[in-house]
Parts: C-alpha cells; structure tokens; sequence
C-alpha cells in the first residue's frame, strides 16, 4: 500500500533534505495567516513581509518553501488588488515595462542566489553545524527589520513632535529624486504620464532590478519596496505609482512564482490557506485601523519590528546550541 | 477535504523524488491559476459584502 503524503508535502520535502523538523499544523497556520493579516490591514504596507521570517521562526518552514510560497500568495492578494485598479486608472504602461525588465531580472538572480545557498547545505559554525541559508537569511531579515523599525520609530517620534506628516518627503528625499534624474547615461526616455520629462532608462531599470531582487530572494512585497521607490526615487506621482506598481507587481510575481516553481519552492497547501486567512486578517485589520491613526500606530510595527529582530537572533543563538528557544 | 487532498497531490508534483513529478507543467501552471483565482475570488467576496455594508448604512441614515 501506498503510504500517505503528508499535509505539507514540498515543506516536508525540504525540510528533510536540509535536516529540519518543521512543525507547521493546520491550526497554527491558521492563527498565523490571521495575525499577519490583521497586521497587514492595521499597519498598512509592510505587514506582510513579516510572514516570510516567522514562518521560518514559528514552524520551521525552509527558508526556500517559505519565500517560494508567499510570492506565490502574493500573486493572489495582486490579482485580488487588480480588480480595483480600474477604478484606480493612471497606470504608466511605459514605465511598467521598463520597470518590469529590470524586475525580472532581479527576481530570476534572487531564486537563483536562494538556490545556491538551498544547495549549499550546511556549515560549521562554533562547532555546530548550521544551514547556510537560514544563517544569512536570518541575519538579513534581522538587518532589514532593525533598519525599518528603526526609520519607522524616528519617523513617529519626529510626526509626534508635529515638524512632519507621516509620508511627507524629507529633505533628503527630495534631493535624492533631484540627483537620480540628473544621471545622463544614454538612452534617455520621457515619462509624460508620471510627470518625468526626462531620466535615464538604466536608472529606472535600476529600480525594478532592486526591487525584483528583494522579491525574489526575500519574498518582499512589491507594494513594499516598489511604491515607494516609485514616489520616492523616481518622483512619480502617489496615484501613478499605486496603479503602475500593482500592474507591474502582479506580471513580476506571476514571473517569481515561475521561477520558484521551476525550483520546487512552493507549497500549494500552504499558499492556499495563507492567501485566505490572511485576506480575512486582512479586513479585519483595516475595520481595526480606522479607529487608531497616527503615529501611534507607526510606532506599534516599529515594536513588532524589533521583536522580529530578537526572535531571529535568538533562534540563531539556539541553532548554535548556546541556548534553548521558546517554541 | 478532496480539494485539499488533490492539492498535496498536486504539491507533490514539485518534488524531485515523487512519482508525480513528471506532470511538473501542471505543478507550475496550478501556482499560478489557484492564488490568482482565490484572489479574484476573496476580491469578488469583499467587493459584495462592502456593497451590502454600505446598503445597510444608508437605509440606517
């Protein structure tokens, strides 16, 4: 007789083959899918890219599986989006496709980096062994994490003191959207729709480029990193950059969800309930939100950010057998 | 349930070890068609409930 796949077979997989216990149960997943998503609706933007690292730090799931299977998730809160964007309109075609070139770049090099290091197994560190990909992924998501909350927590406490409106562009912004579109590096192209008169084709392929490599490699939202380079960076108007980003976002993923699937990163069963109960998290989140704004609310996924940052450490701390860890 | 079943099926397909693996094109193309259609799914779902939210405020207005 045939024996039984188990719940989460491409986790099980992988986990066997990097020599992990994952501990990923259906009620557990649920609750986390729940969380993050009322996370993301009370934060805003951002809340979900703290799915990718607890996955790995509640249940063990492989850093590949887990950043396979929330791009993959991702195409489907996109598409859930898109349905908006013809609402929304004033997307950049133009610049969508440039953007896109980069990105998918980017995206291919970040699966291709995560497969290298899924492949490289694992090292000795202080007399322990301990995978390479978790190490540096751990490491980078503690990095990214502390520099965000971070940026969020002086952001708050600057809007506290009222010298700034949270989103408003800093000086420094400002000055960099100025230095970027004085690059002349042929071939130069003229963005009407967004307002750019003229910029240097290899920056905005730059941008994409980034942008894809995070979402590839990190499993970031393109909403994360994308909109805000949009505005930011290039100088795009918030309307322009929401729709062109989104319509972008959806065709980059759809590619990231490609590669990933080529590489055997993606579980069907765990996309398929994350993607629902973090929907539902979702508006719950949102319903939440509109009773609590301000800069309070910044400063609560600040927090949230430094918490990633310690449990990240401490199950680092505990791969190498210095001390035990809680879950 | 079946749903569920046929997913880890259809999961398995992704593993280089399994049986399954040689129908990998389908493996890739339910990545991509499950999440977009869930998504325009919920989208749908929302879309209604938010539509019926606002009926109920008005006729309460």
């Amino acid at each position: 007789m045939e024996k039984a796949l188990p719940l989460f077979p491409v986790v099980e997989y992988w986990a066997r083959f990097q020599g992990i216990d994952y501990q990923v149960n259906n009620i557990s997943l649920i609750a986390l899918g729940l969380v993050v998503g009322i996370m993301t609706g009370f934060f805003g933007i951002g809340g979900r890219f703290l799915m990718t690292p607890l996955l790995n730090i509640l249940f063990n799931v492989p850093y590949n599986v887990a950043v396979g299977s929330e791009i993959c998730q991702m195409v489907g809160t996109s598409s859930m989006n898109i349905m908006k964007l013809r609402k929304m309109g004033n997307v950049d075609y133009k610049l969508a496709v440039i953007l896109l070139g980069g990105a998918i770049i980017g995206v291919e090099l970040g699966a291709h980096i995560l497969e290298v290091l899924k492949m490289a197994g694992n090292i000795t560190l202080m007399g322990q062994s301990i995978g390479l990909m978790f190490l540096i992924l751990s490491t980078v998501y503690a990095g990214l994490f502390l520099w965000l909350g971070t940026i969020i927590y002086r952001e708050s406490r600057v809007a506290f003191k009222g010298n700034l409106e949270i989103g408003d562009m800093t000086a420094l912004q400002f000055n960099m959207t100025a230095r970027l579109q004085t690059i002349r590096i042929p071939p130069m192209v003229s963005l009407p729709v967004s307002g750019i008169e003229t910029i240097s084709l290899w920056v905005v392929v730059g941008v994409g480029f980034v942008t894809g490599l995070l979402v590839g490699f990190l499993g970031v939202g393109f909403s994360f990193i994308g909109m805000p380079a949009l505005i930011y960076v290039l100088g795009c108007p918030m309307v322009v950059a929401m729709s062109t980003d989104l319509f972008q976002g959806l065709l980059a993923m759809g590619y990231g969800t490609f590669s990933h699937s080529l590489k055997g990163n993606i579980d069907l069963v765990l996309v398929t309930v994350l993607l629902i109960t973090t929907t539902v998290g979702m508006q719950m989140g949102t319903a939440l939100a509109r009773r609590f704004t301000g800069p309070r609310m910044r400063q609560g996924f600040a927090l949230v950010s430094f918490l990633i940052v310690l449990l990240s450490a401490f199950k680092i701390v505990n791969q190498l057998g210095l001390i035990p860890f809680p879950f | 349930m079946r749903f569920i079943e046929y997913l880890i099926g259809i999961a398995s397909d992704g593993l280089p070890t399994q049986k399954g693996f040689q129908s990998q094109p389908m493996y890739i193309f339910l990545n991509i068609a499950i999440p977009v259609l869930i998504g325009l799914l919920m989208g749908w779902i929302i879309k209604l409930i938010e539509k019926f939210i606002v009926i109920k405020k008005r006729r309460g207005n």
